[in-house]
Order: structure tokens, then sequence, then C-alpha cells
């Protein structure tokens, strides 16, 4: 079975160095990616009535941040077999369960000193949940890109 | 006339012609109805009369009286006339007796009924078939309470009608003004705009509708006019003040040479220095001309594969040729692993040209610092991002950058003349990508250029 890695995002370049480490660890195999964020869903009916995932995502993706995303998946177009983006809405430990095994999810990767950024108001870390939960964690440390002009800019992903 | 009225007389017409067309056909409809209704009213009669006044039968001659007294109200004016229908006899002499067509007895004989109109009375006709032969029975009255409605109900419409086409007539040219005065407006504000007051821009409506849109539009035209301007501007005394430098130490040089006789070393040295600054000249010249060539794209220029990666590894020679202390990094981590997404299509001579002045200019600012240059693909794109840490350019003269001749306040000490990132920028327009600096002073600058894929497959 492939290897499937699920790992949080906060949708900033400098986040992406988890996804460049599990293609860099991932070598001769082709993996599947699963990029998470963690957004508790609005609570207005009409919200909710008419919430589309893909339009979810849409919002919170932004230009830079999906540029890079193909960048890197172009750098490892061989290792890299699948690649997604999911919101998990959950609020207790086994919805996140539920959601690691519905993305078939066979290990996580975690920031080690990087901390994520609230991407919107309702956004929340995924990082205690992956801890908690039964699957292999791995924690990923990197150096913090200084403040350089391109932060921010499709140009930092030659930075990570 | 102006569209405003134009506008207006429309929209009052049409609301006149769906007035009038309303109250015509009320008029005629309601009339249609009213002359029917009392032509069967007349023919009730007729039949009531003629049961009554012919038939004879005692048994319902009392019934029929009392009917006709207590329910049958006289009309004004109403007579009932019996003729009796003998074969081989016309009715002429009836007809001339009352004044009516024979048409209309004959109707009645044949159909049944007839109905007839003369001025205010009416005359509506039946057969009545009694014990004693057939009778055409005649009923005569006058509609006055008909003739009466019909006049005030005309009165109505026609005041009707003056009283809404007066409103809609004020209405059309309310609505008319109140739809162009944003025009109005955008007129008034552009009039005043003129080559002295270019920094004007239209009043922009928060609503996006046609008029904002318009607004809008014209602010952004303003906009590119504006800068169009100051480019000129800047251009003009820029060239003129970088043209005339050297020939200014030309002219300096031979006059104070000529001023007296020297030896033979001294016209050594000073011919050497007039060379250096006319080759200077020439440089400029030369440069400038490019740049007037690559900005008009009057000539086809050719264009063939080039393979991005290949081009900046000739880049870094030609820089090590020119500048040996550089220490430029050419960054391939995140190079794509097909080659097919580093092919582009233009022309190598001016994509070298333009990368070469890029790299060149980052290790010139930065003082021979470390210059990387990073290569990446994504969607229909290759991007080159070339970063230095060198003296960056103050935030607000970045917008400047691209105008000919312009140099940022804090590069003094390095040579230039500020020809080379417009250049760049031509080329870069001319393959149809994109160049995007981002730079904090004294930091270091980052420019990130992208072109778009040439969609060449391996073969």
């Amino acid at each position: 079975m492939k290897r499937t890695v699920l790992i949080p995002t906060d949708f900033t370049i400098e986040s992406l160095n988890l996804l460049k480490y599990a293609a860099q660890s991932a070598e001769s195999e082709s993996i599947n990616l699963v990029l998470a964020h963690g957004l508790h869903l609005s609570d207005s009916i009409f919200d909710l009535l008419f919430f589309s995932r893909t339009e979810t995502v849409e919002k919170l993706l932004n230009e830079d941040f999906e540029a890079a995303g193909k960048i890197l998946r172009n750098k490892y177009a061989s290792r890299i077999n699948s690649f997604r983006i999911e919101i998990f809405s959950g609020f207790t430990q086994s919805a996140f369960q539920n959601f690691l095994s519905g993305n078939r999810v066979t290990e996580i990767l975690l920031p080690k000193t990087y901390s994520f950024k609230a991407v919107t108001q309702r956004s929340f870390d995924l990082a205690p949940f992956a801890r908690a939960s039964k699957y292999p964690v791995k924690e990923v440390d990197w150096q913090a890109i200084p403040n350089a002009p391109e932060k921010n800019k499709l140009a930092e992903v030659f930075l990570i | 006339m102006k569209t405003q009225t134009k506008i207006a007389l429309i929209f009052f017409l049409i609301s006149l012609a769906t007035i009038v067309l309303l109250g015509v056909s009320v008029y005629f409809f309601i009339s249609r109805y009213s002359f029917t209704d009392f032509y069967k009213r007349l023919e009730i009669r007729g039949v009531v009369t003629a049961k009554a006044e012919l038939d004879h039968e005692e048994a319902s001659q009392a019934v029929l009286q009392e009917v006709r007294a207590l329910h049958l109200e006289k009309l004004p004016e109403e007579k009932e006339y019996f003729f009796r229908i003998e074969p081989g006899v016309t009715f002429g002499k009836a007809a001339e007796e009352l004044d009516l067509p024979l048409s209309f007895f004959n109707s009645v004989v044949e159909t049944g009924s007839g109905t007839h109109q003369a001025g205010d009375i009416f005359f509506a006709g039946i057969r009545h078939t009694g014990k004693d032969g057939n009778y055409v029975v005649i009923v005569s009255a006058a509609n006055h309470f008909g003739t009466q409605l019909m006049t005030y109900l005309r009165n109505i419409l026609i005041a009707g009608i003056i009283t809404a086409s007066a409103f809609a007539l004020f209405v059309s040219f309310v609505f008319s003004r109140q739809v162009f005065t944003p025009v109005r407006k955008i007129t008034d504000r552009v009039k005043e705009i003129s080559s002295q007051n270019l920094h004007m821009r239209l009043e922009q409506s928060k609503v996006n509708d046609e008029i904002g849109g318009l607004a809008v539009t014209f602010n952004n035209v303003l906009d590119r006019l504006e800068t169009a301007f100051e480019t000129q501007n800047n251009f003009i005394s820029n060239a003129s003040h970088e043209l005339s430098t050297p020939l200014t130490t030309i002219i300096g040089e031979a006059e104070v040479t000529l001023s007296k006789t020297r030896t033979q070393q001294e016209y050594t040295d000073s011919l050497s220095t007039i060379l250096s600054e006319a080759e200077r000249l020439e440089k400029i010249t030369k440069s400038l001309l490019f740049l007037a060539q690559t900005g008009f794209a009057g000539k086809a220029q050719k264009f063939d594969k080039v393979r991005m990666d290949q081009l900046l590894w000739d880049v870094k020679e030609t820089i090590d040729k020119i500048n040996s202390k550089n220490k430029v990094h050419i960054n391939t981590s995140l190079m794509p692993e097909s080659p097919e997404q580093l092919k582009i299509k233009g022309n190598e001579q001016l994509l070298h040209l333009a990368l070469t002045n890029l790299v060149s200019n980052a290790c010139k600012y930065s003082n021979n610092q470390p210059v990387t240059v990073s290569i990446g693909t994504f969607d229909d794109k290759v991007i080159v991002v070339i970063k230095d840490t060198g003296v960056g350019i103050p935030e607000a003269e970045l917008k400047f950058i691209y105008d000919p001749f312009f140099r940022a306040s804090n590069v003094t000490e390095y040579e230039g003349y500020g020809i080379g990132l417009p250049l760049t920028r031509n080329i870069v327009r001319l393959h149809e990508g994109e160049i995007q600096v981002s730079s904090q002073l004294n930091k270091g600058t980052t420019v990130q250029v992208s072109f778009p894929l040439g969609h060449y497959t391996l073969s």
C-alpha cells in the first residue's frame, strides 16, 4: 500500500517545508500527500446550507501558495502520486481519527519549532489532535526563514 | 437633441401610448357591453308583451300582466309594435311608417331577431309564433341611462389620460435627468483635467455599476497617461544629463590639452581619456537604441526554443568573464524533473541580455556578496528568481525603477546609467513574461521573472 502523509498547513509558503520534507523522504517510492487545515465551520444556517468544500478551500488558498505548491510538485513529480487539500472541521479526537482513516492516512508530519499562523478566525491547530492520535507522527525542524524581501511571495519557495 | 431629452421623450411617448390604448379599449368594450345588454332587455320585453297581447291565454294573462307591472318598469319612450307575417306581403309600409330600414324586418323574419339604432332610440325585433299566426314584434326605447353612462365614462377617461400623461411627462424628465446626472458629473470633471493637473481623478462610486466602471476606466487611463507623461519628462532630462556628462569631459579635456603645447605623454593620456569617455557615450547610445528597438517591438525578433537552465549557466559564464569576483550560485533544488518544463519560446540573445543585466545588477549592488539564482516551474510558467543581499531599493522609489535613466537615491556610488532594468523589462514583455521586484532597504532585492512555457515536447 502507498504511504499517505498528512501535512497540516496554514497556507503560508514556509509551511510547505513539510511537503518538501515528505517528498524528499519518499526517495524512490511515490506517496500520497494530504494537506489538512483545521477550520471550524460557521454556525450560520445559510453557510451550512450552501457549504461547499471546494469553495471553502479556494477562499483559503492564495495564488503564491498555490504556485509554490505546484513548483514543489513539479520538482518531485515522480515521488508525489497524489496531492489534495482537505478541511478538518471536527471538535473531538474521534472525529479526527475518522478524518485520518477516511483519508487513508498512514503517517503525519508536524513542524517542531514553526508555529502555524491562524489564517482565519475559525482556524485551529491540528497538532494536538495529531499528537494524541495513534498514527506515527514525525516532527520536522527547519531553519526559520529570515525576514527577506520576498517574504510571503512566490520567490520565498526557493528559500525553504 | 440631447440624449437626456431623447430618452425622456421616448419614455413619455411609450407611457402615453399605453395609457391611450388602455382608455380606448376600456371605452370600446364597455360601450359594446352596454348596447348588447340594452338590446337583450328590449327583446325580453318583446317576448313578454307578445305573450300578453297576442296569445290571449286566460291563465297566463294575469301572471304576465303582473310580471310586466312589477318587474319590467316602463323604459323612457318605450313603444311596442306588432306586425302579422303574411306570405307574399312585405313590410315596406310598416318600415316607412316607423322610419326603419326594410332589411331590419327581413332579418327578424329570417333569423328570429334583429336590432337597429336610430339616434337615441334603439329597436329590437323578434319573431313571435302565436296561436293565430306569426308576428314580428318590435320594441323601441331610448337608452338614456346607457348614453349617460358612456358620456360619463368618456369624460372620466379623457380627464384620466390627460392627468396620467402629464404625470408621465414629469416623471420621464425627472427620471432621465436622474440617469444622466453621474454622466454629467464625469463630463464636468474630465473637462477640468488638463496636462497641468493630470493627478486629478474622478470620484469612484462604491456601487459597482456601469457608471462606476466608466469612472474606474477613466482613472486607469489617467494613471497610465500620468506615468507616460512623467516618464517622458524624466527620460529627456536624464538622457540629456547622461549624454552631456561624457561630452563635457571630452570637451574640457580637449580644451585644456589644446591651450598650450604638451608633451607626447600628455597628449596620449588626454586622448585615452577622450577615447574612454567617447566609448562610454557610445555604450549609452547603443543601449538606448536597443531599448527603443525592444520597446517598439517593430522589428520581429526570431523566436526559438530556449532551455532556461542552460541559459542560466550561460549567463553565469558571461558574468564570470566580466567580473571574476562574483559569487553567483545557481540553485537547482526546485528544478522540475521533466526537461519539457524548462523550455520556453524566445530569442536567446535577448533573454541572455536581460538575465545578465539582472544578475550583474545583483552582483554590483551587493558588492559581490552571494547572489542566488533559482529556477522552478508551475502551471505553464518558468520562474527565475534572482536574490541578492545588497543595498536594496528604497520603497518609495520602487515604482520608478523601470523609468529609463532612473537611479535609486542610494546607488550614487555605483556606476551605471539606469538603462538595464527598463531594457530587461522590455525584453521580458516581448516574451509575454512578467517581472516583479521586491526589495528591502539594506537587506536585499529579489527579482522574480516568469516566462510562459513553450510547450515543446521531447522528440
